[in-house]
């Protein structure tokens, strides 16, 4: 039975808390022991509520034991690992303490607010030979699955265009307003785009160069609209974001469009459908658990059967991503490609 | 009939597998979380491995064959349940007594049958002394002294996460299943004590259990993996027991002939009457055939889990516990 004690109670460590609960419920062996977070009044269970509805109301927050600091938590609990929520500029910090401490991690996304950082916690993995996965969640969905298979099988011959969007209301939730500081978040470009930013490296490595266009909406923030071309032979390739689209009746949305040689796959409107060149179009079968569901079985199940879980997801990756991302930053910054070295 | 397996970890699976092709219960397919174990496992048995559990139960069988680790007893049969399918599995039944209850109450709302497999219990020397105790040939039952020995096993049996403990855990609710079969005996206190004959394991390898029963019984067990590898069997679930007019002493695990070769130099023994595993499986099958009440019910395992954790948790504080 492994014991897991979740770091921060915001947006994402109130999805992942429904996560162990279904877990715990389905039987499997793992157990949400503890939660820490700097604010009390997540005590009992009050949550944050985001632009998707992850919370779940039923749950009984007497089962958990609380702390509002994380290496008290660590000292009085038998923990296997924990679960990181934090802010992005928290991340490594807390990521890094932990391994120290003796406990595995399991890291949201982004890896970390920036590449050194990044860097300093597959140093401190190394020293403290603990494992350490980042939750760049999209790599799990069975939908972003779907087209890793099509293009590793080949199915539909060579990759033309990939057109990314993500987007939805502002983040006005978090802890502080952190969301929206250039400093502790990076913006909606390194927060929701970097989703985006992930698959593309995820599915096509990196690219050799990006022109990104950014636009900085609310003082302080970083990048809060976002397009990038990124340049591959032979391919084309963009992703934009907005969070500022504040109606609730949009809330929250990801789009993806892959067009190949022979068919076409696009997600909208939470709906998928494949559609091969002069063929019926249709809606592929695919497993309906949630990407959050699955990282976290996967991470867990890892610890269990003691085999590194950044296979899945690796440490080097998650950080190119981010030196990627940094590299849109600077071209949004001077207006200019900015050409990544290899 | 037909059965798919859950898990293939423990090694037990393999007599199953071989006794269920005896008796003609067709398997449908194996799943395991390891899909490597697995794939081996399919390939030498010649059956169809199924690398994802939902698409399992989704086909058209019976029951289900749970032998993963202990770790994941409780989550394979509550699946099992929600897929209607009635469930076999491998002692110890889960890991704490609140995971057991789980599964009795979860196999009750899906009205499937739950057995807990604990083969002792079919063993021809128990079956005799069950006689002999039911008809009170020689009075009460007045104390048992008791050992269930084995080899460490090693893989994931000493891993705790895995297993849930040592020798402590997997041996004692052998032995108290046979107690629970024999006498239907109340436990009133626990007293154990536990070793590691190698500091660097993780699990202990020996114990020693005291339990004191509400009718004044009183039992000693030495659980224990601690046969040496030169042992010429695996182990022994030797019973003591001690009645108002006599004693019996017994192998649980069945009777045995020593064969000396005088070629090879070696002595070896050999159990020679039917095998305890095929004998409890047949009870299975015939229960899940027949819709009566299988042979070793969900409560069954739980008491055994509840008397193995207490001793356990005893062991760890050093004191006796007492148990309701």
């Amino acid at each position: 039975m492994l014991k897991v004690g979740l770091v921060g109670l915001g947006f994402m460590g109130s999805s992942h808390l429904s996560v162990y609960k279904q877990l715990m419920d389905e039987g499997y062996p793992v157990k949400l022991v503890a939660i820490c977070d700097v604010n009390e009044e997540k005590r009992t269970g009050k949550l944050t509520q985001g632009n998707i509805d992850v919370s779940d109301k039923s749950i009984d927050f007497t089962e958990f034991s609380f702390y509002t600091n994380m290496e008290e938590m660590i000292e009085n609990e038998e923990l296997d690992y924990v679960d990181i929520c934090l802010p992005t500029y928290l991340h490594a910090p807390y990521a890094i303490k932990a391994m120290e401490k003796g406990l595995h991690v399991f890291c949201e996304k982004p890896m970390a607010i920036s590449t050194k950082a990044c860097q300093e916690m597959i140093d401190a993995r190394n020293k403290y030979n603990r494992y350490l996965m980042i939750g760049q969640t999209l790599r799990f969905f069975p939908s972003y699955q779907y087209i890793k298979k099509i293009i590793d099988d080949k199915t539909y011959g060579e990759l033309n265009e990939v057109a990314l969007f993500r987007g939805g209301t502002t983040p006005l939730w978090s802890w502080d307003n952190w969301l929206l500081d250039k400093e502790r978040s990076g913006g909606c470009l390194l927060d929701q785009h970097i989703h985006d930013v992930d698959t593309i490296n995820w599915l096509l490595g990196t690219p050799k160069a990006v022109y990104t266009n950014g636009k900085v909406y609310f003082d302080g923030s970083g990048y809060d609209m976002v397009s990038t071309n990124y340049i591959f032979d032979n391919k084309v390739v963009n992703a934009q974001d907005n969070w500022t689209i504040n109606n609730d009746d949009f809330g929250f949305e990801m789009r993806f469009r892959f067009s190949f040689k022979k068919g076409t796959i696009i997600l909208e409107n939470g709906k998928l459908t494949d559609y091969p060149n002069n063929k019926k179009s249709f809606a592929p079968q695919i497993d309906e658990r949630s990407g959050y569901y699955l990282e976290i079985k996967h991470f867990a199940q890892s610890i269990l059967d003691d085999v590194d879980p950044q296979l899945a997801c690796p440490l080097e990756s998650t950080m190119e991503t981010i030196r990627i991302a940094e590299a849109e930053i600077v071209s949004a910054d001077t207006n200019k490609i900015n050409f990544l070295d290899k | 009939m037909k059965i798919g397996i859950l898990g293939i970890a423990h090694m037990h699976v393999n007599s199953y597998v071989d006794i269920l092709k005896k008796q003609g219960v067709k398997i449908v397919g194996v799943y395991d979380h390891n899909e490597v174990a697995g794939n081996n496992f399919c390939q030498q048995e010649g059956l169809e491995f199924y690398p994802s559990l939902e698409e399992l139960l989704n086909l058209d069988f019976d029951a289900v064959l749970i032998c993963s680790e202990n770790v994941y007893h409780k989550e394979l049969s509550l699946k099992a349940c929600s897929a209607k399918k009635h469930i076999l599995v491998e002692k110890p039944m889960a890991l704490n007594s609140k995971d057991c209850l789980e599964m009795i109450v979860a196999a009750k709302k899906e009205n499937v049958q739950l057995m807990v497999a604990h083969p002792v219990r079919f063993s021809k020397p128990v079956r005799d002394l069950k006689k002999i105790v039911d008809k009170k040939m020689l009075g009460c039952v007045i104390s048992i002294n008791t050992s269930n020995h084995g080899k460490n096993p090693g893989g994931w049996f000493i891993n705790p996460v895995l297993s849930g403990g040592g020798a402590l855990i997997d041996h004692t609710v052998h032995i108290l299943d046979t107690i629970n079969y024999l006498f239907g005996l109340s436990p009133k206190y626990v007293s154990a004590f536990y070793k590691k004959s190698d500091p660097s394991l993780q699990v202990e390898d020996s114990g020693l259990v005291g339990i004191s029963f509400s009718d004044g019984v009183i039992l000693s067990l030495d659980t224990s993996w601690n046969r040496p590898k030169s042992y010429p069997v695996w182990g022994d679930a030797v019973l003591e027991v001690v009645f108002e007019k006599g004693y019996v002493i017994i192998d649980g695990f069945g009777r045995k002939m020593k064969f000396f070769d005088n070629q090879s130099m070696e002595i070896s023994e050999v159990f020679y009457e039917e095998d305890m595993d095929s004998l409890m499986i047949d009870g299975f099958i015939e229960a899940i055939k027949n819709n009566t009440a299988v042979p070793v019910t969900g409560e069954d395992g739980l008491y055994t889990v509840k008397i193995a954790e207490t001793a356990l948790k005893s062991a760890t504080q050093q004191r006796t516990i007492p148990i309701n």
